[in-house]
């Protein structure tokens, strides 16, 4: 399986060292797994001691308010994406990074395609499993379609605004 | 069974079209295939079908009609809108 | 007017070039038709029943002759020969066709113009009052806050896939020309305690199937937290709106499920966290783009003599500038409302040749600049009063000076069942054989200020639950059926029109409407609205009309 891999603005296609560990499966000890809320919720103790790089697949109608604690513990959260039109992800992305600090890989599953990559990278997410069948390779694209961005979202791209007025007279204090 | 014909609109530019007998997509109702019985219109739509997957058309749905004169009538307004264009002058 | 500079030139090209591309996939087959509709919708493009439709953004209804120009070169070439004006300020092209929309969209980014988000799940253009800037009753111009809220909400990336659509409507005058109660935000424009610019806040209000007024969730916003708030509000909506029914995805089900101030304790709490952020807005942004909205040199001595005279001399004229003509903050200039409801037309179309001849009055008597207002018709929005005759002449030689703004047969129509793939019902038809057999009550009887509304579904494009008398068109039993609503106001007394009982036939309606109006003379007061009427006697003496008074039980 092949991913997008966003790090340091430069997109690249990689194969994907994690593995997405089923309800009733076995946690490998030799990669790195991600487990349902559920089952972390269920087992995040005796996690904790263990070795292994952890990630936590949220649901799109489940709230990353619900794991704050562990945060500093998990490597990745997979934020899944059930069709094209339940959006709720987007905003739990803005606020894992930049209300909760969250520093580890988000990453957009299910029905990802090109067309949402970029809005998504705004938002916070790195990593991109694109849907069954959707080209990864010619996806890298997408994030060079719109260059002007007008707000401010998880990025660090100024806004037009702050282009506007950085030519222009003297920069805001702070 | 009401009789049936099968319609969608064309992918590149939306006009409104019939499928004939022989698996075209036509914009005159007059060459539309009509099926009589569920088989026929069950065949019908998966054919057609196919030429949505294949992004020929888009939309295709079957349409009840009546004949009157030889001539193939929806029996839903929608239709009859759909077959013969707006019925107000525009423009 | 709002000038792009080369950050927003860029967006507009890039996007133009983006859909291309999507286009382009769609028609290879690398798209399905379930993963390309929502991506197009969000630029715009419809499958209507017959064709592809284009709807073109017109950001808060503002327009310049030379895009007027453009607009009427693509219904020329892309079209067949018009374009339709709607109710979000907006036009539409009702035959164009996939293949051609990319270049249609390079055609209008090259006038600074787009389809962004003029549809899809995600914030529509932001609507206001068509007589911003000018109004005598102006508290403050609402159009550069309704530019900063375009900018903002363009391409937003957290906000592209919401529950629903999203519609925002600022005004900026004590009376309610831009319908605010009736949209998921209203803004309406105050002044703090210390002269500076505010805004009280509404949230919850819409048509559709459940209309509802909006609630006040903030009384007084400063302007500087405008966007801070505005992402509050669509950051809740974007968290808690439901997704599992389309019927009940709007933010106004959400509010009235929570009710109003548990919503707002969301809101407040999600503020608190980013309203001191990079959303907070600069002085000099603001300033920046209030520039550009500076209103023309106005000529400070101007003769109103001549209108006067004119007025005297010439009855039609008088008429119309009675009935089209709205009250200017410069003495000697009027605002100017283009009628686009011929008596018998189609409420909101215009033909190119017609684009082109009011791009040339509005260079010639209006500064080059030209507004579409929600109720479908155009506004030249300064002009000298000694050439109100001229242009008025003018005007009428085209059949754009029907003297009708907020009359009887200023209908507002949807497009109805003869296009649009929603519909139920024909709307067009009955808006065409209304006006003109009401034209003539009007004419004997002088029934002054009466809305009339006609939705050709559920949907409520014609917002018929804010017209005095609305009118829906569903069907029922495979025939059209019509359900009329009395009673509703989308002014500053913002009310939803209640039903008055069974629907009626296509044949049947026009009598109908005529028998409320009939009904509605014998016990008028001297001058008094129909809406004024009815709010004095209620619905009865109506319903006894329509249905007989065997039928009060029901």
């Amino acid at each position: 399986m092949t991913l997008i891999d966003y790090r340091n603005e430069n997109p690249m296609v990689t194969d994907d060292a994690w593995t997405h560990v089923a309800e009733d499966a076995a946690l490998p000890t030799d990669r790195p797994a991600t487990l349902s809320l559920q089952r972390w919720k269920a087992a995040r103790e005796e996690l904790y001691g263990r070795n292994l790089s952890l990630g936590v697949r949220l649901e799109s109608h489940e709230r990353v308010e619900e794991i704050l604690p562990d945060l500093p513990r998990l490597a990745l959260i997979a934020l899944d994406f059930p069709n094209l039109n339940d959006g709720r992800h987007f905003t739990t992305a803005r606020l894992l990074r930049e209300r909760y600090g969250f520093h580890g890989k988000i990453r957009a599953t299910g029905q990802v395609l090109r067309d949402q990559i970029d809005p998504m990278r705004r938002c916070g997410f790195n990593e991109f499993e694109l849907a069954e069948n959707k080209d990864t390779a010619s996806a890298i694209t997408a994030f060079d379609e719109i260059s002007v961005v007008y707000q401010p979202a998880a990025d660090a791209q100024p806004t037009a605004a702050q282009l506007r007025h950085r030519q222009s007279g003297p920069t805001m204090a702070g | 069974m009401a009789r049936m014909v099968i319609t969608a609109n064309r992918l590149r530019d939306g006009a409104v079209v019939w499928r004939s007998a022989a698996g075209n997509w036509s914009p005159n109702i007059t060459t539309a295939a009509i099926h009589a019985t569920g088989e026929q219109l069950t065949a019908g739509l998966a054919a057609a079908l196919a030429d949505e997957k294949s992004g020929r058309v888009i939309g295709v749905h079957e349409v009840e009609i009546e004949t009157r004169g030889g001539q193939i009538l929806p029996t839903r307004l929608r239709e009859r809108v759909r077959a013969d264009g707006p019925t107000v002058s525009f423009a | 007017m709002y000038k792009y500079d080369h950050l927003d030139n860029t967006l507009v090209r890039e996007r133009a070039a983006q859909f291309r591309g999507q286009v382009a996939r769609r028609i290879s087959g690398e798209l399905s038709e379930d993963e390309f509709k929502p991506l197009r919708l969000r630029n715009g493009l419809y499958l209507q029943l017959h064709s592809y439709m284009l709807r073109v953004a017109i950001p808060y209804g503002l327009l310049s002759s030379s895009q007027m120009r453009a607009l009427a070169r693509i219904a020329r070439r892309y079209d067949r020969g018009y374009g339709h004006f709607t109710t979000r300020q907006n036009i539409q092209f009702n035959w164009v066709s996939l293949e051609n929309t990319a270049e249609i969209l390079d055609d209008l980014a090259a006038v600074e113009m787009h389809a962004i988000q003029t549809s899809g799940n995600c914030i529509r253009n932001t609507t206001t009052d068509q007589f911003a800037g000018v109004a005598a009753d102006e508290i403050e111009d609402p159009r550069p806050w309704a530019e900063i809220i375009r900018q903002w909400s363009t391409l937003h990336p957290e906000f592209s896939f919401l529950p629903r659509k999203f519609k925002i409507a600022i005004n900026g005058a004590p009376n309610d020309r831009a319908a605010i109660a009736v949209h998921d935000i209203g803004l309406s424009m105050l002044r703090g305690p210390n002269g500076e610019t505010g805004f009280t806040v509404w949230v919850g209000g819409g048509l559709g199937r459940t209309p509802m007024l909006a609630k006040p969730i903030r009384d007084f916003l400063p302007g500087a937290d405008l966007l801070s708030y505005l992402e509050a509000i669509l950051r809740v909506f974007n968290i808690e709106g439901r997704r599992d029914n389309l019927y009940k995805s709007r933010i106004k089900i959400l509010v009235s499920a929570l009710g109003i101030d548990r919503f707002r304790d969301l809101v407040e709490a999600e503020w608190a966290h980013i309203r001191d952020s990079a959303l907070r807005l600069e002085g000099r942004e603001i300033a920046r783009i209030r520039a550009r909205f500076a209103l023309p040199p106005y000529d400070a001595n101007v003769d109103s003599g001549p209108f006067a005279a004119k007025r005297f001399e010439d009855a039609a004229f008088a008429r119309w500038s009675a009935a089209n003509l709205f009250p200017h903050k410069q003495p000697g200039h009027a605002a100017v409302t283009v009628s686009l409801k011929p008596v018998g037309g189609i409420p909101g179309d215009m033909t190119a040749d017609r684009m082109d001849a009011l791009a040339d009055l509005a260079d010639e008597y209006s500064h080059g600049e030209i507004r579409v207002t929600h109720r479908q018709n155009l506004v030249l929005a300064h002009v000298r009063q000694d050439r109100l005759f001229d242009l008025w002449r003018a005007l009428d030689s085209l059949e754009l000076a029907t003297p009708n703004l907020m009359r009887v047969t200023d209908i507002i129509a949807c497009p109805g069942l003869d296009f649009c793939g929603l519909a139920t019902a024909r709307s067009i038809p009955v808006a065409q054989r209304l006006s003109a057999r009401l034209a003539e009550i009007d004419e004997r009887h002088d029934l002054g200020e009466l809305t009339i509304n006609i939705s050709g579904c559920i949907n409520s494009c014609a917002h018929h639950h804010v017209a005095h008398i609305g009118i829906l068109g569903l069907e029922k039993a495979g025939a059209e059926s019509y359900q009329v609503t009395l009673g509703g106001s989308s002014a500053k007394d913002a009310s939803i029109g209640k039903i008055i009982g069974r629907g009626f036939g296509a044949d049947e309606i026009v009598a109908a409407i005529e028998t409320i109006i009939v009904t509605w003379l014998e016990l008028r007061h001297d001058g008094e609205r129909f809406l004024d009427s009815l709010r004095r006697v209620g619905q009865t003496p109506f319903r006894d009309a329509l249905y007989g008074q065997d039928s009060r039980t029901e």
